[in-house]
């Protein structure tokens, strides 16, 4: 075997050893490698968010030359709907008044005074949906912490799992890595729930180990528990879609539709604790 | 700087003194067969200092499109892996020691921007490319109809040992009962829409890649000159 044959199969060999170890570094737990994604992260999701920006550019201004007639036709029709606002004024304060009493209900009054929320843009994400992680463009700079909750105006999205300088990695709930407690808000019953493999596209969460006495049905709600500490109480994380039983174990499992549609998020936001 | 201007100027000139309009034809005829088929010894695998510059860029750019724009952009569900386009690519005009480098660094910059587990894309890109240069004889290199016919294996085989890998991988952090529970939908709604989404974009940048890599490369063609 030539000499440079037999060194580049040791450094494969070696390289190769490495690259484990890190990877199972990576998976434990603990596991976290925040230092180089600090010094090399950054940089290039500085770049990369740079072409986003430049990219939506052109496409916005693409919508604007392409959509002028149909903008017209929303003119005129929000000109009429104009006309009907003071019938709607009343109903706005009866639902403002419904919507703070829901709030309170769901404890949403306790995030203003316990949480700051710093919205963010997400700039990367897995290009082979393998794994359901984003990048956004806030970091320990913006005063984003490791473990902190990231939610959307429909509900949970994930964890904040790596900080750069001015990035940050997030774990999504649909991730088969993720599981936290919960209470289907019908019956306040306290229920797991995990993230399901992707392996067919498809987003989803189970609600597994449900005890014999559950009640629980399609079409329930469920919201974040306080019980665990991984996520504040009272997120919105899903609706039951489906509950089937085994019929060899008798043990049900239910599946719960996310509140969130990640493959249509662009924006979140970052709860970091006061 | 990929296509022989003069040859084609010669095709469509008629009348130049010393040469007819069919010599022009088959000259042009002779070129365009060797951009596809390659000639004997006319690709030089060997890295040089601006295929590396070209590599390096290629891999990096193709990073920041596919974040900028592709990701956006799915056909029924699913997104191009355009780095795994490129680096195949490059790989199959490369050594292997070379296309090992490229992969691993890729990688590397791939787990650094959005990646999972630190390392898994590094490893994996690694020896797609490391692989890819070994299968690659140097009798095919730089022979563009070669790449294109043999193009669809290599991305298929990838993107499924990709995705096993990463199922794999998932199963033993989570501890999952199953590997695949529907491995029928597993290949027909995530493997195969994405290897052909990505196979698309392999033959879009097969020339120009190609050609960029036999020009920047020493030049060692015989037999035929169209200058």
């Amino acid at each position: 075997m030539k000499k440079r044959t037999r060194i580049t199969l040791f450094a494969l060999i070696v390289i190769t050893i490495l690259l484990v170890v890190t990877i199972a570094i990576s998976a434990s737990p603990n596991g976290s490698f925040n230092a180089v994604y600090r010094v090399a992260g950054t940089p290039l999701t500085f770049i990369t968010n740079g072409f986003k920006k430049a990219a939506s550019g052109i496409s916005d201004w693409f919508s604007y030359v392409t959509s002028y007639k149909s903008v017209k036709a929303e003119l005129e029709d929000l000109r009429e709907k104009n006309a009907e606002l003071p019938i709607l004024e009343d109903e706005k304060e009866r639902l403002i008044l419904e919507n703070n009493e829901l709030r309170r209900m769901l404890g949403f009054d306790d995030y203003a005074s316990d949480y700051t929320l710093i919205s963010a843009q997400i700039v990367a994400e897995d290009v082979t949906d393998w794994f359901n992680t984003f990048t956004i463009d806030r970091g320990v700079n913006d005063g984003v912490k490791r473990g902190a909750a990231v939610i959307s105006p429909d509900g949970l999205v994930g964890i904040v799992t790596e900080e750069g300088l001015g990035s940050s990695k997030i774990l999504t709930i649909v991730d088969e890595n993720n599981a936290f407690m919960c209470r289907v808000s019908r019956t306040n019953e306290l229920v797991r729930v995990r993230g399901v493999s992707n392996e067919t596209m498809t987003y989803e969460l189970r609600i597994d180990r449900l005890s014999s006495s559950s009640s629980i049905d399609v079409g329930d709600r469920i919201v974040t528990a306080d019980s665990g500490g991984v996520y504040p109480s009272g997120l919105m994380v899903g609706t039951v879609k489906s509950v089937s039983v085994d019929r060899g174990t008798g043990i049900a499992t239910a599946l719960v539709e996310p509140a969130v549609d990640l493959t249509l998020l662009s924006k979140v936001f970052i709860m970091i604790e006061k | 700087m990929f296509l022989n201007t003069k040859a084609i100027k010669r095709f469509f000139r008629k009348g130049k003194s010393g040469e007819s309009a069919s010599g022009a034809r088959e000259s042009f005829r002779l070129y365009t067969r060797s951009v596809f088929l390659g000639g004997e010894g006319d690709f030089d695998a060997a890295l040089t200092r601006r295929k590396l510059a070209f590599s390096i860029f290629a891999a990096v750019l193709s990073v920041i499109l596919q974040e900028a724009i592709f990701n956006d952009l799915r056909v029924f569900g699913a997104k191009p892996n355009i780095l795994l386009a490129v680096i195949v690519l490059i790989s199959m005009s490369s050594e292997p020691t070379f296309a090992m480098f490229l992969g691993l660094f890729s990688g590397l910059a791939v787990d650094v921007s959005f990646g999972r587990y630190f390392g898994f894309y590094a490893l994996v890109y690694m020896y797609v490319c490391f692989l890819t240069a070994l299968a690659v004889r140097p009798a095919f290199k730089g022979k563009i109809v070669f790449y294109v016919s043999s193009g669809p294996v290599f991305i298929f085989a990838y993107t499924f040992v990709l995705g096993f890998l990463a199922r794999f991988l998932s199963l033993y952090a989570s501890r999952a009962p199953h590997l695949y529970e529907d491995f029928a939908g597993h290949l027909l709604r995530k493997i195969l829409p994405s290897s052909l989404y990505t196979y698309l974009f392999f033959l879009v940048l097969a020339v120009p890649v190609t050609l960029a890599l036999k020009k920047l490369g020493r030049d060692r063609r015989k037999g035929i000159d169209f200058d």
